[in-house]
């Protein structure tokens, strides 16, 4: 397994991985990125939760493996990332009517809302590779490199469907709710 | 990790792009989603770790090797038995040849002295 530059190479001594308070230490420290990956991939908070869970599982199962090689987040991406489209793929996951999506909280230097409720909804639309790419561009500020090595994609792949993925996002966006620059 | 603001490419819509971080913004878990996943870990069979595993996939290889080896050793002692009881019996036959010839040698001279004696 390839180690994510933006891991700090003592992480796993820091943490201690090995035992139990090492992985609980790292299900507390990236439980968020891991959640939010799969909230915003499913739509579904409790999907998202099943999801997550299962990957700190796996985490927990693979413990030595993966934190001597001081990748855990790359781990933890790339596990979310496929564990999410399997789990679309395999149960034909649809979505929930999206009046009866829980929203996360919305946080108080939100600009729009509304808008990004909408942008979430049109993303949760795409197709599972594009979807995963948007999301790990945008949640996780990755760059397209880093996304294709995630999801074992070849880069020139991962622009592509980066590109399309924005031009249907904002044809849609403009249809509801006109330019986004006005 | 962050990385330059606005688009990856000039063609890209930075407006799309602001608006898509602002909207997929990470979102915290439920609340007790990581004692969930504690308690779930702590529940399972402790994980095995590397040397563990090697440690199994070694006292398999190990109990796999008696096994053979139990086998074939009992297959070498049957062998050993089957020949030693045909050493035996080869003897006994051996023996009672040698026997029957004597006994045969001692009436063929009984009778030879008999007709000797008649003449």
């Amino acid at each position: 397994m390839m180690p994510d530059p933006a891991d700090p190479p003592s992480q796993a001594a820091e943490s201690g991985p090995g035992d139990a308070a090492g992985f609980e230490d790292l299900v507390r420290r990236h439980q968020r990125m891991v959640f939010s990956i799969a909230f915003h991939f499913l739509r579904d908070s409790a999907a998202a939760e099943e999801v997550a869970q299962d990957v700190f599982l796996r985490l927990h199962r693979h413990l030595d493996s993966v934190a001597s090689s001081d990748g855990v987040v790359f781990w933890l991406r790339r596990v979310t990332s496929n564990r999410c489209i399997d789990y679309a793929r395999q149960r034909r996951f649809r979505l929930m009517s999206l009046e009866n999506v829980p929203e996360p909280a919305v946080e108080p230097h939100a600009r729009d809302p509304l808008l990004s409720r909408r942008l979430r909804r049109l993303v949760a639309s795409l197709p599972r590779q594009s979807r995963m790419v948007v999301i790990l561009r945008y949640q996780e500020e990755l760059m397209p490199e880093e996304i294709a090595r995630i999801l074992d994609t070849p880069v020139a792949s991962v622009k592509s469907q980066l590109h399309r993925a924005l031009r249907m996002l904002r044809e849609k966006m403009i249809r509801v709710v006109g330019d986004l620059r006005t | 990790m962050k990385h330059e603001p606005a688009g990856i490419d000039d063609d890209l819509d930075p407006a799309v792009e602001d608006a898509l971080r602002r909207a997929l913004r990470p979102v915290d878990p439920p609340p007790g989603f990581a004692d969930r996943v504690i308690r779930r870990a702590s529940a399972r069979p402790s994980h095995v770790t590397a040397g563990g595993r090697w440690l199994a996939r070694l006292a398999t290889a190990a109990a796999l090797v008696a096994a053979v080896s139990a086998g074939l050793w009992y297959r070498a002692g049957q062998e050993e038995r089957r020949r030693a009881e045909g050493e035996a019996a080869k003897r006994q036959v051996l023996l009672s040849l040698e026997i029957t010839s004597t006994r045969l040698r001692a009436v063929q001279m009984k009778i030879n002295r008999q007709g000797e004696s008649q003449q």
